[in-house]
């Protein structure tokens, strides 16, 4: 029973971490940019979720348009100006740059929210269906819906709309879609800005069940990274495969091993899949 | 009337006699006249993890000197003002120690701070470096006085004392239905393992009822507790031993309650996670859970009038870390008044002949043994009841009777 509990916890988590991870995998695998500051860009969703829920009365789950709308212009407007300058720049100048943004935004939170902790008390947040003795979390089931919708969305996004071809273009060979007449550097923004708009949707998401404050940050970058990795780089399906089986191995390993060996398990399964399948669970042979 | 010109070399001149003038006889005086400023150096960590806390804390201090300023200065220095310079220590050791170096480049005349142990340790060691006395607000390891400084001394109960004080609450408010099975849950870090380590020898010593059948930990960045609870409930404990931080200690009791995992009690062994004002607020979920820690004495009225203070002027309540900063400035002020100057060996003399009674933190007089340690500091085992923190133990101190067992997640509405 134990172990089906946790396996139970493990997929939810694992759903959830998929979301996270999924707008990393769009930036990491168009633009090649280590975004340090993916988790930051959460939190700012989870905090617009906090205060539409606690002013308004707008449950996160609808309010994540509005943080869809906010973050995909704050992420244009980072591409545009931030980092398109450094394009031709080698990529580790894109770490230090999303580094310091990171750092940027979390103290502009501080500044402006403190240092508390904030929970959304939807109706929902502490539901639970139990099903033979097992619990299942009704805010991770949303969440995990979430991860599905998207993933799915970005997916015929990218194959079946002209943007979504010049995007696949300019991440393919960025000169030649250059020469074809694309714009390259618009692309990118519309790219970047995509990502930050699914990150804010992660952040709505979880707001519901992670208490929001402007240190989580770091710790939904660092999951989001071993995910993307370990389901290749840019594809959104190895994303919820990578998120699902982190989650999984974490929560059971929670109870067969130790709590605390959670994240050397899953930075262990990272060395793993890098030393034998470098392209990720599902990343094509050549895209490492 | 005709203007003269002024050459170049007149106006220099006139304009360097009246400085000159003023120099010797106008200015001195006024800076004579006026009371001398003293520096007291803070460091806390006002970023990262434990911010929240660490601004508690720095209110705390801020608060003080407005007092001790308000009621005359240090009068056996002309009424010597204070003045507070505070760093942050970012939550990290090495800028602790940075800020601590930079404070001390400044002038000033004591440091205090500075939470986290690992930072404490850091700050004392520059201290002692540069012979700067140094009264720890805040911070529990028992290393800390146990390294020899010459010029350190801390308020705060040591762990060990902190952790007796605990199982004999604990021991205290379950007499009626001894704890027999106990899960402890905690997460994987310094401060947290030093408690437990500390715990599982002295329960026995002091021939606490209950055994230990699981001990469960989690990573500091975890962002799921779900199957460490899941785990705790499949043992059927009577009651969970828990050291978290802030946002495990939410997630853990909002699993407790989504997972239906019922217990006759959460006993918070020195967790900061269960003291704090955002965990205060989640309302039933935090309900009813135990902590054992420091806290301001609630029975005492000189403490409740800073605590309402406090309270209407930083919109936050007055808990542990707003004591035991405010009592380190009064600590100081107290010794500065004695020594009269500012003096570093004068100054570390007064400290260690301290003996301050009027003060908000629980326990007795404050007064220091040959490490540095408070002789006075004392705890309590505080249960969350209407969102408030109440001490209900050592009866003494007690501000609310104890609700044990406590109602189940379905009673709770």
């Amino acid at each position: 029973m134990l172990y089906l509990q946790a396996l139970v916890n493990g997929i939810l988590m694992g759903g959830v971490y998929a979301t996270m991870a999924l707008g990393l995998s769009l930036i990491f695998g168009v633009l090649r940019i280590i975004n340090l500051a993916h988790g930051n860009l959460m939190v700012i969703g989870m905090y617009l979720s906090y205060w539409l829920f606690s002013l308004f009365g707008i449950d996160p789950y609808l309010s994540l348009f509005g943080t869809v709308c906010l973050l995909f212009f704050l992420g244009f407007l980072i591409q545009r100006y931030v980092l398109n300058p450094i394009i031709d720049a080698p990529e580790e100048m894109s770490v230090l740059i999303t580094l310091g943004l990171g750092i940027i935004i979390q103290n502009v939170l501080l500044m402006a929210f403190g240092p508390d902790y904030y929970t959304v008390d939807t109706s929902y947040k502490l539901s639970s269906i139990m099903f033979m003795g097992v619990s299942i979390d009704v805010a991770k089931i949303l969440t995990f819906g979430a991860s599905i919708v998207i993933a799915a969305v970005f997916l015929s996004f990218l194959q079946w709309t002209e943007l979504g071809r010049a995007i696949r273009a300019a991440s393919n060979n960025r000169g030649a879609a250059t020469l074809m007449g694309i714009n390259v550097k618009k692309i990118y923004c519309i790219a970047f800005a995509i990502g930050a708009a699914t990150a804010g949707v992660a952040g709505s998401c979880v707001s519901t069940f992670i208490p929001t404050s402007q240190g989580a940050g770091i710790l939904f970058t660092m999951t989001s990274f071993v995910i993307v990795i370990i389901g290749g780089v840019g594809n959104y399906v190895g994303a919820l495969a990578g998120g699902l089986l982190i989650g999984i191995v974490e929560e059971l390993g929670a109870v067969l091993i130790s709590g605390s060996m959670k994240q050397v398990l899953s930075f262990g399964l990272l060395i793993v899949i890098l030393l034998f399948r470098p392209q990720g669970l599902l990343g094509r042979e050549g895209e490492e | 009337m005709k203007w003269q010109k002024v050459s170049r070399r007149t106006f220099l001149k006139s304009v360097g006699a009246v400085t000159a003038g003023a120099a010797m006889g106008g200015f001195p005086a006024i800076i004579r006249g006026a009371p001398k400023e003293i520096l007291i150096g803070a460091v806390h960590p006002l970023t990262g993890l434990v911010a929240e806390a660490g601004q508690m804390s720095v209110w705390g201090l801020e608060l003080a000197v407005d007092h001790v300023n308000k009621a005359g200065g240090i009068k056996s220095m002309g009424g010597a003002r204070l003045r507070l310079l505070v760093e942050d220590s970012e939550s990290k050791n090495e800028v602790g120690a940075m800020a601590a170096e930079k404070l001390i480049r400044r002038q000033i005349a004591c440091l205090t701070g500075a939470f986290q142990s690992g930072v404490t340790m850091a700050v004392s060691k520059v201290a002692d470096r540069y012979q700067m006395p140094y009264v720890i607000d805040i911070s529990v390891a028992d290393a800390i006085t146990k390294q020899g400084f010459q010029y350190t001394f801390r308020i705060f109960p040591n762990l060990s004392k902190l952790i007796g004080t605990g199982i004999k609450g604990i021991m205290g408010v379950t007499a009626d239905r001894p704890i027999k099975r106990a899960v402890v849950i905690h997460i994987s870090e310094f401060t947290a393992k030093a408690s437990f380590n500390i715990f599982y020898p002295m329960s026995e010593k002091m021939g606490a009822p209950w055994e230990i059948v699981k001990k469960i930990t989690y990573p500091e960045l975890a962002v799921s507790v779900a199957s460490e609870v899941s785990h705790a409930k499949a043992l059927k404990p009577d009651a969970l031993f828990v050291n978290c931080r802030m946002r495990d200690a939410i997630m853990l009791v909002q699993e407790m309650y989504k997972q239906r995992f019922d217990v006759d009690g959460v006993f918070g062994i020195v967790a900061s996670g269960l003291a704090d004002p955002s965990y205060h607020k989640q309302g039933k979920l935090s309900d009813y859970s135990f902590n054992v820690t420091p806290w301001h004495d609630e029975v005492n009225p000189f403490a409740r009038e800073v605590g309402r203070e406090y309270e209407a002027r930083f919109k936050k309540p007055f808990n542990m870390n707003g004591s035991h900063s405010y009592d380190a400035i009064l600590v100081i002020a107290d010794a500065l008044e004695r020594a009269g100057t500012t003096d570093k060996d004068a100054l570390r003399d007064a400290l260690r002949a301290t003996k301050l009674v009027k003060k908000t933190s629980i326990g007795g007089p404050i007064e220091f043994d040959e490490k540095g340690d408070n002789i006075g500091a004392g705890a309590g085992l505080m249960q969350l009841q209407g969102g408030k923190s109440r001490i209900v133990y050592p009866s003494e101190f007690a501000t609310a009777r104890v609700v044990y067992p406590v109602p189940k997640w379905s009673e709770r509405g």
